[in-house]
Parts: C-alpha cells; sequence; structure tokens
C-alpha cells in the first residue's frame, strides 16, 4: 500500500469517528450504532457492551436525556493493513444530566468542559464502509470524580460493570 | 507543486504533530523524540532545548510524572516548498502535577484547562519522513501563573533559560 492510499483510509476512519459523534450528540441513535460493526465489542466508563443492540440500548439509557458534546481532537490514525485501521483521539466532553439544549429557551449554564477521554478505536472495512469494530475509553480527567454520570449508573443497574459484585 | 501535494504535505505535518503529542502524553518519550530532526531548536516555557538528546532530557524531567493532556486545535499548514512546511496551532493543556494517570484510581480532578498556548513548528522532509525541525510556543492564558510547570523550574536549574 502506497502512502496515498494510507492517506485515504485515515480521512475515511476519521470521518467515521466525527460522524459517529454527530448523531450521538444529536440523538441519533441508530444512525450512531450502523457505524459499528455488528458485533462490536465496546467498553467506555467501565461499562461493557457487545454488539449494536447492546449499544443502542446504552445510548438510549446514557443519552436520551440531558445533553452532551464531545469535542474530538488530535485523531492519529494507524493503517494496519488494507480493511484494518486503528484510531487514537481526544474526546473533551461538555456535558449536562439535567437540561435537554431541544428544549431550553437559551444556552446551558457552562462551567467547562466535564470531562476528558483517551480514546480508542479499531475500524474494520466492511461492504457498507469503514466501521468500529472495538472500542475503549479512559477517563483521565473528570470535573467531579464522585458524580456519576447515567451510562456509569445505568451500566451497574444491568450488570455491565466488569469485576462489579 | 499541485494543490493535491500541498495536501498532501499538510495532511502528513499535522500527523506528525498529532502522533507527537499522543507519544509525548503518554510518556514514550524516545519515539516523541523521534519525530524531531537531530538538530531541532525547540523553545516552550522559557525553555531553549537544541538537539534530540537534550529534547529527550527535557521531556523526561517536565513530563516523566504528573499527567498531561495536549489538545490540539485550529492547525493550519503552510507548505514552503517540496520539503519544508510551517504549522500553527492552538493547544489547550489540562495538566495535573501531582497525580499520574496510570496508577491513580479513577479519573483526576479538574475545573478546566491549565493553560493555553500558540504553537509554531516548522517541518522537514527527512528520509524517514516529516519531523519537527523547530519549535516556538508562547503560554497566552495560564491557569495560576504563580505556579510554576516542572519544564520551568527543571530549564531554571539546568541553565536552560
Amino acid at each position: 500500500m502506497d502512502r496515498e492510499q494510507e492517506r485515504g483510509i485515515e480521512w475515511e476512519c476519521q470521518k467515521i469517528m466525527r460522524r459517529y459523534y454527530y448523531h450521538v450528540d444529536r440523538r441519533e441513535f441508530e444512525k450512531a450504532a450502523d457505524l459499528f460493526t455488528v458485533d462490536v465489542d465496546w467498553l467506555s466508563h467501565g461499562v461493557k457492551l457487545d454488539g449494536r443492540d447492546e449499544l443502542v440500548k446504552a445510548l438510549y439509557a446514557s443519552l436520551g436525556d440531558g445533553t452532551i458534546r464531545h469535542v474530538l481532537t488530535n485523531s492519529v490514525t494507524t493503517v494496519v493493513d488494507e480493511d484494518h485501521a486503528i484510531c487514537r483521539s481526544y474526546n473533551t466532553l461538555y456535558y449536562s444530566a439535567d437540561a435537554e439544549y431541544e428544549e431550553a429557551d437559551d444556552p446551558l449554564a457552562l462551567e467547562g468542559p466535564h470531562r476528558l477521554l483517551d480514546s480508542y478505536a479499531e475500524l474494520t472495512r466492511m461492504p457498507e464502509g469503514w466501521r468500529i469494530s472495538k472500542r475503549r475509553s479512559l477517563i483521565v480527567f473528570r470535573r467531579d470524580p464522585d458524580e456519576p454520570v447515567r451510562l456509569e449508573s445505568w451500566g451497574k443497574s444491568k450488570g455491565k460493570v466488569p469485576g462489579q459484585a | 507543486m499541485n494543490r493535491e501535494e500541498e495536501r498532501a504535505i499538510e495532511w502528513d505535518c499535522q500527523k506528525t504533530m498529532r502522533q507527537y503529542y499522543d507519544y509525548v502524553d503518554h510518556r514514550d518519550f524516545d519515539s516523541a523524540a523521534n519525530l524531531f530532526t537531530e538538530d531541532i531548536d525547540w523553545m516552550s516555557h522559557g525553555v531553549a532545548l537544541h538537539g534530540r538528546k537534550e529534547l529527550r532530557d527535557g521531556l523526561q524531567a517536565a513530563l516523566g510524572e504528573g499527567t498531561i493532556r495536549h489538545v490540539l486545535s485550529n492547525t493550519v499548514v503552510n507548505v514552503i516548498d517540496e520539503d519544508n512546511a510551517e504549522l500553527d496551532e492552538y493547544h489547550t493543556l489540562y495538566y495535573s502535577a501531582d497525580q499520574e494517570y496510570e496508577t491513580v484510581d479513577g479519573p483526576i480532578a479538574f475545573e478546566g484547562p491549565h493553560r493555553i498556548i500558540d504553537c509554531f513548528a516548522a517541518l522537514r522532509r527527512t528520509p524517514e519522513g516529516w519531523r519537527i525541525a523547530k519549535r516556538r510556543a508562547p503560554i497566552i492564558f495560564r491557569h495560576d501563573p504563580n505556579e510554576p510547570v516542572r519544564l520551568e523550574t527543571w530549564g531554571k536549574k539546568e541553565g536552560k533559560t
């Protein structure tokens, strides 16, 4: 594979990642989930999900209320081969648990970023295009480490947090 | 050079910068230093470093402890010719001097960005790919101007300021 082909893959994979957060931040959860492989292996905020169906349920539960914006930066895509790539990024999250941007009369109050995550994704070329087959994210900084977010509460209630009794 | 060739250079230079900060933020200082030219001319936080060896030492001293994330944005690459380019961007830094993300139990508490920096880099094409040959990074905003960061303390001690 030459560098020009690699650049093409890098661009496509970064576009998938951005597209995912576009959909998820606007509550288009089915469209968001369609950007993953059917058997996606997903772990974020300590919550482990397997497959698109579980992912859609978790997205509705965690982001159906409140407002979030994932500001995705620093994306570095490493092309493994013609059909596989790895994308590492930072995600700066702005979040309100209590208000929905669609219904608020004014902008939501903001004190700054809510958390900063290291994001890792493996992507696979499928007949319908590049899809995310594995995702890991680690919260590095957090405004209030003791305040759970909805995904964590939902994951615990559904037994989706590995290692939790 | 046509616009398509320029775009390819713009893309590759952005990748080199992002790759550098991915390495440095995860303490892979050898890989980070290898993204500079051997004769790198580096100045940040008032500390001047010359060459990969000094840079490697500076990175270890400044970022071997604590936790940092350089969030890059507003990147503009100006292609000078086939082998030289310049890059400007903003860096929003999140920083803890006292805790390491690899060993802390859970996320590190933060109140927002620690500082915002104007970053300039000159890049040169080498046989290994695009490498950073010159770097300047003045701090524009700073959460607590009176609290020194490790790089500044190390630079003063080593006579690099």
